[in-house]
């Protein structure tokens, strides 16, 4: 097996949470059904009649609910079985169970059952089981279904009087109070059944409600429901394929809010409460990055700060194999169609969408581990072994292989279609039973605290199986939680939670009205290190309903306060309560809450109107040029530069434009507003694509004048529009073009890193220039440019004389001049992609590489460097902003990514491949085999199809020549870091804060912010310009990192009022004031 | 896999070639002359360009280059036959085998075929195993291990001068070359339902031609400007497709599909998709140039003069109607359909990823019409039933060019074009197909 998961990261990070219990691994036993008296498997019969071609959700499998029906404090389960009779089973206590279906009446009469919700509806203190229906496609047997408990071990369908005898294609239904009236309303998940491939997606269907199914959100009048979706703002449409509603008040104002993650094209909604009986849904505000085809979703705070985290499935798989088998990803033009079109960023991977509490979500799946887990259906976040941090589980498989590409692509085709394709039509059992059928182990994830989680084969969980629903209790009220899994065409799972090294508190809730079991209700336990919170609703995970008792593990504390929020917003607190017991909690002895206004004092305050810019970039897809590249590298332009540039001794501010859009000098006037000047002579450059500016009097002659980096990949390799400007200064702010062809006039670049000094100390500025990228020829090495000043401004290419380190040295994207070494004269920092960060030491004038001595690997995907003296000890440290670790792209020393460049099928046009190692050492490609194919065809004669390239590694891909003649670079740190200078070229790696991590930096900015005598920093990234398979780089809103005066910082909640939305490029800050340039967006400007 | 059908086959002809008395090369040649040895192979070789989904353009030169080698091979020994070395670009002539004296011309010809297709798809085990078959079928004919040998070595020598020269018609370079561009002029084309794969072969136009002197020698009109004002031409001819497709008749539709000839149909309901896959316009082309060379009781030379020379007009086709494709770039009923005038519409046929004008079938059927009327006649009937594994019926037809007319017109049906792309397309192939015939002899 081949591994690309990030255990590295892991290791680190257990390492760092050691404050959390780490000693006690969960462990699970699975019980014998026999044994403990089920005999439950969800068994599916395929017809040539009905089968998942006539039924496309025919293999979602069925949903399990744990609920006490008979009052003894024992949880019950009732399995639901798609085809044939749902099942319920009497806990007597010690793992034995008794099947009452029979004699309850709960089997179900209906077609095809999903999923199943147990709640007390009718409030007469006896729960009651309500059962979803689907599936009959011609027919009308498909309403929902409702047992009422009656008390003495039978129950009575009565949907039809409560009027929640729903007709649609119902997936699941989650019981709440929307409006706190003190009742149980009702969402109803339904999904659509019209064909995927009828719809046209230009149409925007989502706000047209389908008369017979859509969602509904139905209001409980006096014991009856009524729909009330339409004025509460639901939608409920037929391109609404929901899989998962979950409930949670996600901006804590003690309201419910609702989230619905949708299949297929359509995205997910955000609904939030808006407390007069209606929602609003904000999903494109808050939410970025979401799951293409939902699944199960789960909401819990998975980071202890008091925010609940949402948590959705989805198809990607984990196993290298599969993944080079069953998968396929959009391409950039059809996701950016959809993207146009309404759909929003929908990726192929599970999403772990951090609450960052005001109103806004940062996606941490890629970050956390857990984005690739197969086909799953459901997701349950609980705390497997009572450490107070919620652990992971993930129910998956699919009984057949749908997306299998040899299937789609060869065996469905020729002679087996013959047969099976006739004049009869077409046989769909054949169909369906040449389709490979493969069990994929349930994942089970463990929280290690700052959202890492770690796989958890030892849990006993991760077994081979074909799972859908499950949910967690308390089976044996041992306090923790065991878990039950509903399989297809297998026996259900009963797991027994061993854990005894963590203590527990469990509550059970006495609500009032009629709401008994006050669903809906918030716990919070504090262990005086963690709060740990916890919402009350039954209905969780895929088609399933779970233990209604919280039950928090506490770790090692032994007394705990608790608060309980009731559905009605009133409270209970109680204070040192003992662990490892059960308290019974009454809403009728509930305080009125108090009412709390936080008040925040913030740092950054934005200001309206001060530069009216707007950084526009033309429409580019670096992707239609080269096949194997993951990033585009078209609108990286950002350096802005600020001075006084009309000797006015205000500060004046310059704006590089993208190709189409010219560069901008605006000059302030003494009032503070500013000037778009220069217009005439900046329009005439607009053709080439500004991604740097440098301000530096080069003539000497007192004023600033200005140095543009032409770059981008947008233009041919020969065009003139590559070649960098000079404009001169006259004193006054009025720019003249200089006639030199820069950097060099026989060669064009494509540049971006612009850095000035006097290198040979003669008393002018020279330059060093560094090439991005060779255009059209990603992976190909790049040059630095020393151009060497004569007094006058006049520049010569002294590379070689100067420096023997520049040629050919890599895709450069920043250089700083600095006196690292402190002995007085600048030496030369560089950074790339795919690079070192460089250290070149000035030795008399020349550039000589230094071997830094270091903790901390170097070659990364850098985008940007500041050099600042963090400690203010007197000598300059290095912050260097890299791609982050919320990748699907993953590298260390040990396991790095490899690009290999080489022109690998001799037509002219050499590729770069990227690879990641494995821990069998051998190097494999990212791509996928079609999309190695579409760039070296001849591949497919080796591969000529899915299988035979599973485990195609690069050297068995490429002979040894070919590999010999490749040039290979290398990336083992993909983490932003911060190099603390201890002096004669040694530095030590200082942690940052792991948010930082979130996402890709492009800009980094210092200054003493918060007026407190050291130096804090902005930073700021994010990428869209991203393929679909990898997905966009988005969870950063730009990070305010304080520093505690040592050099150690903390990222701010709230960015303390610096929040961006969007791919910041550059963050500028002079006086009182920081301008933001974000891509395609205005100029953001703050004051501080 | 391969390396054990092989050593298989190299058992086999040790142990038969050790056999007292062999068949003469005279009457190997008397054997071999069956044209059915080529049908076979022509056959093979569009199973296996099905297989491996090639797109259109593609498909054609996968025809043209075994085409070539094995009428070269003919040629070189046939007197009846004139060599295009020389008539076609950059073709010099094949090289004569070592032992003149053993090789079986014909044998030769049919292995030449088999080789250079080999060469060309990717599912080379498919083709591996027919050319075992048909190597020990010679074999249990009882001709000589010798002459076996002597041919299959002179095929593949004909094999490494054809693939060098079809080196350089610039096909690898292109594979590298940027993908369409997309754009928000709404004229321009866009990918379609389905799929919405990428425009394929958007620089098709230079892949060195056959004979036309460029991609350009046969510009056709432009299209009508795009114009969705009521009574504009384009408008017109939007609203045309949209109400042929609605009022279709059955024979409309059947028309439609038994010229669909598109290589790769994703069917998609849910997550739970399947591809249907059919043979290539080229394929259907090449298809009844065999019916016709059967019908006319031609023999294995004949049979491969006809096909090379519509595989020459496919390949010249496809070449010139591609640039006129990319040039105008022009957008899909289905998209301005559904973009403005009714969401929901469906085309009777799933739209190709490809620009609208000129429509491809329309040029190569022409072309290819053209060509087998110059090779047969115009009054040649014949019953087409080349897509009846792929589930359609048969179609009779009273000459090849009823036939083209009919390919052209069922684009109309298919709701995949608009008229102008089928009349100029049926001019574009007619002026190809002439100036083939005009350039090129085969006969003395």
């Amino acid at each position: 097996m081949i591994s690309i998961r990030k255990y590295i990261i892991v290791l680190s990070v257990l390492v760092v949470s050691c404050s959390q219990d780490q000693t006690a691994l969960p462990h699970f036993t699975l019980h014998d059904n026999q044994e403990i008296g089920i005999d439950f498997s969800n068994d599916l019969v395929s017809t040539n009649e009905f089968n998942v071609y006539k039924y496309r959700n025919f293999y979602n499998g069925g949903g399990v609910a744990l609920g006490d029906i008979n009052n003894d404090n024992l949880l019950d389960i009732y399995f639901v079985s798609n085809q044939s009779t749902n099942k319920l089973y009497l806990n007597k206590g010690d793992f034995q169970f008794e099947e009452i279906t029979e004699s309850a009446g709960v089997g179900g009469q209906r077609a095809w059952s999903t999923g199943v919700t147990i709640v007390d509806i009718n409030a007469d203190g006896w729960n009651d089981i309500y059962v979803c229906n689907s599936g009959d496609l011609k027919g009308d047997n498909k309403e929902n279904e409702l047992f009422i408990n009656n008390g003495d071990g039978t129950f009575t369908e009565q949907a039809s009087k409560y009027n929640l005898n729903d007709k649609g294609y119902s997936t699941h239904a989650t019981f709440f109070d929307y409006d706190r009236d003190g009742d149980l309303d009702v969402y109803i998940l339904n999904n659509s059944y019209t064909a995927i491939g009828s719809f046209n997606l230009t149409k925007n269907q989502r706000p047209i409600r389908d008369e017979l199914g859509g969602d509904k959100l139905m209001e409980n009048r006096k014991g009856k429901f009524f729909d009330v979706s339409d004025r509460a703002g639901i939608y409920g449409s037929e391109i609404g394929f929901g899989l998962g509603v979950t409930v949670s008040d996600f901006n804590n104002d003690s309201w419910d809010d609702i989230f619905i993650s949708n299949d297929f094209f359509e995205r997910d909604y955000l609904y939030i409460n808006q407390k007069d009986k209606t929602y609003k849904e904000v999903l494109t505000d808050q939410m970025h990055s979401i799951s293409a085809a939902s699944m199960g979703a789960d909401a819990a705070d998975i980071d202890n700060d008091g925010y609940t985290d949402v948590f959705v499935t989805d198809m990607l798989p984990s196993e290298y194999e599969r993944l080079k088998t069953v998968t396929t990803f959009d391409d950039w033009n059809r996701y950016y169609k959809n993207l146009v079109n309404g759909y929003h960023h929908q990726f192929t991977r599970n999403m772990l969408h951090k609450n960052n509490g005001n109103e806004s979500f940062s996606e941490l799946a890629r970050f956390a581990g857990v984005e690739a887990s197969d086909w799953s259906w459901g997701a349950l976040l609980f705390d497997m072994d009572n450490d107070g941090l919620k652990d992971l589980f993930i129910a998956n498989g699919i009984y057949r292989d749908l997306t299998n590409q040899d299937y789609l692509q060869y065996i469905a085709n020729e002679s087996v279609m013959k047969s099976i394709i006739n004049d009869d039509g077409v046989n769909y059992k054949e169909l369906i039973d040449i389709i490979p059928s493969n069990k994929v182990n349930n994942h089970a994830y463990l929280n290690v605290g700052k959202f890492q989680f770690a796989r958890a084969p030892e849990s006993g969980l991760e077994l081979p199986s074909f799972s859908n629903g499950s949910a967690y209790g308390d089976l044996d009220n041992d306090g923790d939680y065991d878990l039950v899994v509903n399989n297809i065409n297998m026996p259900s799972f009963v797991f027994e939670n061993n854990q005894n090294d963590n203590n527990y508190i469990k509550l059970i809730l006495e609500g009032k009205d009629a709401n008994l079991s006050a669903v809906g209700a918030k716990v919070k336990v504090s262990t005086g290190e963690e709060t740990i919170l916890f919402e009350s609703y039954p209905a969780k995970g895929f088609q399933s309903s779970i233990d209604p008792r919280p039950n928090i593990g506490v770790g090692q504390a032994q007394a705990v306060d608790i608060e309980i929020i009731w559905p009605d917003g009133s409270v209970s607190a109680m204070a040192g309560v003992p662990v490892n017991q059960t308290v019974t909690a009454k809403q009728s002895e509930a305080i009125k809450a108090k009412n709390e206004e936080d008040s925040q004092d913030f740092i950054f305050l934005q200001e309206k109107g001060k530069l009216d810019y707007l950084k526009s970039e033309n429409k580019y897809v670096d992707f239609n040029r080269e096949r194997l590249i993951y990033h585009m590298r078209s609108n990286e332009g950002a350096g802005m530069s600020v001075g006084d540039l009309n000797g006015d001794g205000q500060n004046d501010i310059v704006i590089p434009g993208a190709k189409g859009f010219a560069t901008k000098i605006f000059l302030q006037s003494d009032i503070g507003n500013f000037l778009n000047t220069n217009e005439t002579t900046l329009e005439g450059l607009k053709e080439s694509e500004h991604v740097n500016s440098a301000l530096l009097d080069v003539d000497g002659d007192g004023d600033l004048d200005l140095y543009l980096a032409s770059g981008g990949v947008e233009h041919s390799e020969f065009s003139a529009h590559l070649l960098d400007h000079l404009l001169i200064n006259d004193g006054s702010g009025n720019f003249s073009l200089s006639d030199h062809k820069l950097p060099v006039a026989e060669t064009k670049m494509s540049t971006k890193a612009i850095a000035s000094a006097d290198i040979d100390g003669d008393g002018d500025l020279d330059m060093f220039v560094g090439e991005r990228v060779k255009i059209g020829k990603y992976g190909a090495r790049c040059s630095g440019k020393i151009l060497v000043n004569d007094g006058k401004g006049i520049f010569t290419d002294m590379t070689k004389e100067v420096s023997s380190e520049l040629d050919n040295v890599g895709m450069i994207t920043d250089a700083k001049f600095s006196d690292v070494d402190n002995d007085g004269d600048a030496d030369l920092v560089i950074c790339g992609e795919f690079m070192d960060v460089l250290f070149l030491e000035n030795v008399n004038g020349k550039l000589e590489r230094k071997q830094i001595n270091t903790d901390v690997a170097l070659k990364g995907w850098w985008n940007v460097l500041k050099i600042i003296d963090i400690e203010q000890d007197g000598d300059m440290d290095i912050l260097a902003g890299n791609h982050g670790l919320n990748s699907r792209f993953s590298a260390s020393e040990e396991l790095p990514l490899k690009l290999y460049y080489s022109d690998f099928d001799n037509n002219r046009f050499p590729e770069g491949i990227v690879t990641f190692t494995s821990e069998d050492g051998k190097d494999y490609p990212y791509a996928l085999r079609h999309n190695l194919i579409d760039q070296i065809k001849s591949l497919k004669k080796n591969y000529p199809d899915f299988e035979s390239f599973k485990e195609a590694d690069i050297a068995s891909i490429f002979s040894k020549e070919q590999l010999e003649g490749a040039d290979v670079s290398i990336a083992n740190q993909l983490k932003s870091v911060l190099l603390i200078n201890d002096g004669n070229w040694k530095f030590s790696s200082a942690e940052l804060p792991e948010e930082v991590q979130y996402s890709c930096i492009y800009a980094i900015d210092a200054q003493d912010y918060d007026r407190d005598g050291d130096t804090d920093l902005l930073m700021g990234g994010n990428l869209y310009n991203v393929v679909p398979e990898m997905g966009i780089y988005d969870a950063s809103y730009g990070h305010y990192l304080t520093n505690d005066g040592k050099g150690k910082f903390k990222s701010e909640s709230d960015g303390s009022g610096f929040f961006v939305k969007g791919e910041i490029r550059d963050i500028k800050s002079w006086d009182d004031c920081v301008m933001v340039q974000v891509s395609g967006d205005s100029l953001i400007t703050y004051k501080y | 896999m391969k390396r054990i059908a092989s050593l298989l086959l190299i058992g086999l002809i040790t142990i038969v070639g050790c056999k007292e008395e062999s068949i003469s090369i005279v009457e190997c040649e008397k054997i071999t002359s069956d044209a059915s040895y080529f049908h076979n192979s022509l056959k093979k070789l569009t199973d296996v360009i099905v297989h491996d989904i090639f797109s259109p353009p593609v498909a054609s030169r996968v025809y043209l280059y075994p085409c070539i080698a094995a009428y070269e091979v003919i040629a070189s020994k046939d007197d009846n036959y004139i060599s295009l070395a020389g008539q076609i670009k950059e073709l010099e002539k094949i090289p004569m085998p070592k032992d003149t004296a053993l090789v079986s011309y014909n044998l030769a010809s049919s292995l030449a075929f088999i080789e250079v297709g080999q060469a060309l798809i990717f599912s080379e085990d498919k083709i591996i195993d027919y050319k075992n078959e048909l190597l020990s079928k010679m074999d249990s004919m009882g001709i000589s291990r010798k002459v076996i040998r002597a041919s299959h070595d002179y095929a593949i020598q004909v094999k490494e001068h054809i693939l060098e020269w079809a080196g350089k018609d610039n096909y690898n370079e292109t594979r590298s070359y940027p993908k369409f561009a997309l754009s928000d002029d709404p004229s321009r084309w866009k990918p379609t339902p389905p799929s919405y794969l990428e425009g394929i072969e958007p620089h098709w136009r230079e892949i060195r031609t056959m004979v036309i002197d460029s991609a350009q020698q046969f510009v056709p009109p432009p299209p009508p400007e795009y114009s969705l004002k009521k009574g504009a031409d384009f408008y017109n001819l939007v609203m045309e497709v949209y109400n042929v497709v609605r009022d279709q008749t059955k024979e409309q539709k059947t028309i439609a599909s038994f010229w669909d000839c598109n290589p790769f149909v994703m069917n998609q309901t849910g997550h739970i998709m399947y591809a249907t896959k059919k043979i290539t316009p080229g394929g259907h082309w090449m298809g009844i140039t065999s019916i016709a060379s059967k019908k006319s009781n031609a023999d294995l030379a004949e049979s491969i003069h006809n096909a090379t020379w519509v595989a020459i007009g496919l390949f010249d086709g496809f070449i010139s109607c591609w640039d006129e494709k990319y040039r105008s770039s022009l957008t899909r009923p289905e998209t301005v359909i559904n973009e403005h005038i009714d969401p929901d519409w469906i085309p009777t046929l799933q739209t190709p990823p490809f620009p609208e004008h000129t429509s491809g079938h329309s040029v190569i059927s022409t072309a290819s019409a053209v060509i087998l009327t110059h090779l047969l006649g115009d009054k040649f009937s014949f019953t087409d039933d080349v897509e009846v594994e792929y589930g359609l019926g048969t179609r009779s037809f009273s000459s090849f060019r009823e036939a083209s007319e009919e390919a052209a017109i069922s684009r109309l049906y298919g709701g995949i074009h608009y008229m102008p792309a089928i009349k100029d397309g049926v001019i574009q192939g007619e002026k190809v197909g002439n100036y083939i015939i005009e350039k090129i002899r085969t006969k003395k």
